[in-house]
């Protein structure tokens, strides 16, 4: 017998040196390993002490100090071993108590050592599927909390039952299939290779040579582990080529916004402790997944899209938009606030391994004798009932149930091109994504407390409802943001489309009474001339600003129902938009030029002389001379424009088209130079301000179009500004000739 | 003038507003060019009203139409089996090589088998080493072109005597997947045998199996166009060089890729290397064949495992290829090379190194065998296995291999051993698009697929460095 347990161990010793210098690291020196006092392990025979050990050559005191994973009593090995347990075994040791070098295995952290704790890291070829012990094990979290698998596979290879799987060729995330490394966003602050070479204030300095180097280094390691930023690496704007307003973009919205645009790894959206399935354990719901309690392999995944939820920093006007995920936990308390043990909640429910008769009879709804996964959720009184009445058997007393929500950032399985989210409708839309409400649960508690957390990251709704027997929360606002397309100031918008009515029911009332009055009557005839009213240049100018003015209305139109009149793309609308108000701006400003320059300007200046009697005049002609065919009032002789033109061009020209030119450079500015539009008022005033104008210069629009028909004929003040020459009555009055317009 | 200037400036007003909007490419128009390039063919079914006696006589009347369609054919290497005068790597007298005289480790040779081997010539008759290469009416012009899928060709190349020539005539077009597939994707006795990245799959594919004929319903013909029945592109597994091969980059302009890192490994990568990331996916092929096994009357014959016949072999399904330099050039085993009988021997082997500039990172289906050799004269041995006395009919090596010998000339001392051979097939099939290529990892990652010290470099070159 003895015999053979020495043939077992010295199998098991031979099996063991086999697997010697299988990931051994030839670069860390070799070290005699040393207990709690300082002694060699080989004399003392005592446990290693890492503390000790390591101390030999690395700054514990400086680890200690600076340790991200200090608090999680993780030890040196745990995260350097190379993977899995480090253990010193005799055999490990030469006689002299220093480590045969092939046992060593320290190194920087691998995958496989970050994964111990952190989750699902999978490599390799095997396709992927969530571990077996998923649903009870927590050491999957990042998965768990987010729905991220740090996988380099493609989904469509994966062994999960994933909506349009086969389709979805990305992989699990992009960097990981870049072939990155945990460490290389999650690095050691004070890695040489990781500092900025330039560091000096010298501006001449390139490089600076003195920089700490990896002796340093390997003695004072910092352990604070860095979270790198995607600006780290990526510049994104030499990017996002078709993203207008880029800057205004990156400003308020995390990359992973829109490069985490969906998780399809099982995160969790409800963890319900209050009650328990056939083996005892709490039932965990995951979002996007069909059908509850299924495998998770197995189940029909749609994936789910992470809330967009407003980060609010300080220092900062507006909130940040960043990808979270929302877990809600239920639980029992008792009347006193503490929670209720598993335990006594196990045995409210289970009688040897069974679910007690008086449980079958109230959570059984389709009275089959069993408990289903969809009916095992406290959502009716009758099952609030007993099981309250069965924990207060248990003596739990005055048991309710109690939520809590936890939001999580969604900062891993990065994706990239088409599916990311490249729908600018996703927010640029009347409901988009990211006002849409957050299921906290697929069920309501038939009676709960919760109590939602406060702070700023994210910042939480508070107004919880029930829908459809789901339980949901309302988004909070996000201070700062004016989203295009989304985002209405009411005000504005109904003050504008009220006086646009007024204008068309005036216009078409107007038009409607002129063809009554004049209906029958045969047309006077009015002795008429031509005159050379408007040169090319007038008419080029003129033609052209009605052509932008009119592109601007409808592209503004497009994009202020951004979603609901998508005749084209919205970024395509947004650059002809800009690019067309351009054009506009400097057509103006040349048409300016040209009216100074050739004191052209006069004629849009109204002259003193008379103005009231000529104003009335002009009233009188369209309120009621021109029902009855009466001729066009006298103009001043060289003045093309009546009074009542010269002011309205006044005002529009002075105040319309500054207001939209500023607002609207403001809007485009609050990308590039936000400071400006920060100092108005931000996007929040200025952009009401400039729709404000728009719906004014709609009805000037349709004020003038109207207006153009009441000249000599319906078409002769257009068909002036197409060809120069203008049909002019010719008025005799007191035998001096005049001219009407 | 006016008018002009007005003209003028709408023109440009409209120019200025169309370029800003969206460029509108489709990627696809492309491989909808290439796909869309057959013609309708001519229907020849009033050409053949009356009963045709032979094979022959459906040439015959071919050639009345098509006069110099026979002399086209029996210039190229279907008919020969025989290329022109190449100069072999390593080798200083060219010579000229083909299926007529090379040897392979599967069948092994044609010499003394040919009545079974020229099923799949392009030709009638083939019954020995007296046929008769110059003759016309031998040429078959309805394997390739005849569209029914009721012609099969029997020994030698003749179709069974009871087939209606006419009625298959009557369908002759251009040729359809299924016209190369009837010996390309069965080359060495059935399905899956010699290619790895050719089978039935291909016949009806989905886009998984191949992203020009599945994804875009390509046939063989849109990439092995021909020129007066020259047909583009070389099979390495006899081929040593590429005169009239076929590149992806004939359609495929450079730089193919948006992201300017994969394109960093075009010099060093081949296409098929990421898009041909695993062959034989559907139907499994042959990757390991022992003829020594062969002849063992107790052990019970199974299907893709052992024949009395063939002997032992491995199919696999889904295979990862192996990968190895290759600049377009193959070396190559001649009949009577010596061999080192302990050792490995390579029928072909690709030329190429880490340090050649043309050479490229290829993806292979490597075939491993162990077949014959002169135990005295130390070169590979060519059994008849299914002629006459060979060794199908009476198992006995020592006979199959003297006739072999006769066959081919070689000299044979009596004294056989088996040695281990391999064979490299590039891959150039079974193509898939991008969503399903290889990735980053599965070359630079921790278990990734190549060996990167065993293809000369210090490591993953995405550490320390590429070649330079």
């Amino acid at each position: 017998m003895r015999r053979l347990v020495w043939a077992l161990m010295l199998a098991a010793a031979m099996i063991r040196d086999a697997g010697a210098g299988v990931g051994s690291n030839p670069i860390h020196p070799t070290f005699v390993p040393l207990d709690g006092a300082g002694a060699p392990v080989i004399k003392s025979r005592n446990a290693v002490s890492q503390e000790k050990t390591c101390g030999q050559c690395h700054d514990m005191d400086y680890i200690a100090e600076h340790n991200t994973h200090g608090q999680t009593g993780a030890s040196c090995t745990d995260c350097h071993g190379g993977g899995g347990e480090f253990e010193v075994k005799p055999h490990m040791l030469r006689p002299d108590g220093t480590m045969i070098r092939e046992f060593i295995r320290i190194s920087s952290p691998k995958n496989t050592d970050c994964a111990m704790c952190h989750g699902i890291i999978h490599a390799g070829p095997e396709p992927f599927a969530p571990p077996s012990d998923y649903a009870s094990s927590s050491s999957y979290d990042i998965t768990m909390k987010t729905g991220a698998v740090l996988s380099q596979q493609r989904l469509s290879g994966s062994l999960m039952n994933l909506a349009g799987r086969d389709s979805i060729t990305n992989p699990w995330d992009v960097h990981m299939a870049r072939a990155l490394d945990c460490t290389g966003c999650h690095y050691s602050r004070n890695n040489p290779i990781r500092t900025g070479s330039k560091n000096s204030h010298l501006g001449t300095l390139t490089f600076d040579p003195r920089k700490q180097g990896f002796s340093d280094f390997l003695l004072k390691p910092d352990h604070v582990l860095a979270t790198a930023d995607c600006h780290n690496c990526h510049d994104p704007m030499t990017m996002h080529f078709s993203l207008p307003f880029k800057e205004r973009h990156m400003q308020v919205l995390d990359c992973r916004s829109c490069h985490v645009f969906k998780a399809f790894g099982p995160a969790r959206e409800t963890v319900d402790e209050t009650v328990v399935d056939r083996k005892g354990n709490a039932v965990i719901h995951y979002r996007g997944y069909e059908s509850p309690g299924g495998s998770l392999a197995g189940s029909y995944n749609r994936g789910y899209l992470p809330f967009l939820m407003p980060v609010e920093k300080e220092g900062r006007n507006d909130a940040l938009l960043a990808p979270f995920n929302m877990i809600t936990r239920f639980f029992w308390v008792s009347g006193d606030g503490r929670a209720v043990p598993d335990q006594v909640v196990k045995e409210a429910f289970l009688d040897e391994g069974k679910y007690r008769p008086e449980m079958i009879l109230a959570f059984d709804a389709d009275r089959d004798g069993a408990v289903s996964a969809v009916e095992l959720r406290i959502d009716t009184g009758q099952k609030y009932a007993a099981v309250r009445s069965r924990l207060q058997a248990l003596g739990t007393a005055d048991p309710f149930i109690k939520g809590e929500v936890s939001a999580y950032k969604v900062s891993h399985g990065v994706m990239e091109g088409k599916e990311t989210a490249q729908e600018c409708s996703l927010c640029h839309h009347a409901n988009p994504r990211i006002v849409a409400d957050v299921e906290l649960a697929p069920f309501t508690p038939a009676s709960y407390k919760i109590d939602m957390p406060k702070g700023t990251n994210p910042v939480m709704g508070t107004n919880l409802y029930s829908e459809n027997g789901r339980l949901m929360m309302k988004r909070p606002q996000a201070s700062g943001l004016y989203i295009l397309g989304h985002a209405r100031d009411i005000g504005t918008d109904l003050l504008g489309f009220i006086f646009l009515v007024f204008t068309l029911l005036g216009a078409v009332g107007h038009a409607v009474l002129r063809w009554y009055f004049n209906r029958g009557r045969s047309k006077a005839h009015v002795e008429t001339r031509k005159v050379y009213t408007f040169t090319l240049y007038e008419r080029i100018w003129h033609w052209l600003m009605a052509t932008t003015v009119t592109v601007l209305i409808v592209t503004g139109i497009g994009i202020h129902w951004a979603g609901k009149y998508y005749f084209m793309p919205l970024p395509q609308m947004v650059s002809l938009h800009n690019f067309v108000s351009a054009l506009m701006v400097v057509n103006a400003g040349l048409a300016l030029f040209y009216h100074l320059a050739s004191a052209a300007i006069f004629k849009f200046i109204p002259n003193r002389a008379n103005l009231l009697r000529r104003m009335t005049e002009q009233i009188s002609y369209y309120s009621r001379g021109i029902f009855f065919g009466a001729r066009h009032p006298a103009g001043e002789p060289g003045h093309v424009l009546n009074p009542l033109q010269q002011i309205t061009y006044l005002v529009l020209l002075n105040v319309l088209f500054p207001l939209q030119i500023v607002t609207g450079l403001l809007m485009y500015g609050a990308s590039k130079w936000q400071e400006f539009s920060a100092a108005v008022g931000g996007l929040e005033f200025i952009a009401p301000a400039h729709n404000m104008g728009s719906w004014l210069f709609i009805s000037f629009y349709i004020l003038h179009l109207y207006l153009t028909t009441t000249g000599h004929t319906v078409t002769s003040n257009i068909k002036a500004m197409v060809t120069g020459w203008h049909d002019e009555e010719i008025h005799q009055e007191h035998g001096k000739e005049k001219t009407g317009k | 003038m006016e008018r002009k200037k007005r003209l003028l400036s709408v023109v440009l007003l409209a120019v200025a507003l169309l370029s800003a909007a969206p460029g509108c490419e489709n990627k696809h128009t492309r491989a909808e060019k290439y796909a869309g390039r057959i013609h309708t063919h001519l229907d020849h079914s009033e050409f053949f009203k009356d009963r045709i006696a032979t094979p022959q006589d459906v040439t015959r009347a071919c050639l009345k139409c098509h006069p110099g369609a026979a002399d086209e054919v029996m210039k190229t290497s279907h008919w020969q089996w025989l290329g022109g005068e190449v100069k072999v790597p390593g080798r200083e007298i060219p010579v000229r090589i083909g299926k007529k005289n090379l040897l392979n480790n599967f069948c092994i040779s044609i010499a003394g088998n040919w009545a079974t081997c020229t099923k799949c010539h392009v030709g009638y008759g083939w019954h020995d080493a007296k046929f008769d290469f110059s003759k016309r009416e031998n040429v078959d012009c309805l394997v390739c072109h005849e569209r029914s899928g009721a012609y099969v060709k029997g020994l030698a190349g003749i179709p069974g005597t009871g087939a209606d020539l006419a009625a298959v005539a009557q369908t002759v077009g251009y040729p359809k997947r299924e016209n190369c597939a009837v010996c390309h994707n069965y080359g060495g006795g059935g399905q899956g045998v010699k290619h790895g990245d050719l089978d039935s799959s291909l016949e009806n594919p989905a886009p998984g199996d191949d992203a020009h004929m599945g994804g875009w319903n390509f046939l063989c013909i849109d990439c092995h166009g021909a020129k007066k029945h020259n047909i583009k592109g070389r099979a390495f597994s006899v081929s040593v060089e590429d005169a009239n091969g076929i590149g992806c980059v004939g359609c495929h302009g450079a730089p193919p890729h948006r992201d300017s890192r994969i394109n960093l490994h075009l010099g060093s990568v081949a296409c098929q290397t990421c898009h041909i990331p695993t062959y034989a996916r559907k139907f499994p092929t042959v990757t390991f064949w022992d003829w020594s096994k062969a002849g063992d009357m107790d052990r019970p014959e199974e299907d893709h495992k052992y024949k009395r016949t063939k002997g032992e072999f491995v199919y696999q399904t889904n295979v990862i290829p192996e990968y190895a330099w290759f600049n377009m050039s193959m070396g190559r085993y001649l009949l009577g090379d010596g061999i080192d009988p302990s050792e490995v021997t390579d029928m072909n082997r690709p030329i190429g190194n880490v340090a050649d500039k043309n050479s490229r990172i290829w993806p292979f289906k490597v075939q491993r065998s162990i077949q014959h050799y002169d135990k005295e004269f130390k070169h590979l041995l060519t059994p008849v296995t299914a002629g006459p006395g060979g060794y199908w009919s009476e198992f006995n090596w020592d006979k199959a291999l003297r006739l072999g010998a006769a066959a081919t000339g070689l000299e044979y001392s009596g004294e056989y051993g088996f040695t281990r051979t391999r064979m490299f097939w590039p891959l150039s099939h079974m193509v898939v698009s991008k969503g399903e290529s290889l990735m980053c990892q599965d070359c630079h990652g921790k278990k990734g697929r190549l060996d990167w010290r065993g293809l000369g470099y210090n490591g993953d070159p995405m550490r320390f460095g590429g070649r330079r």
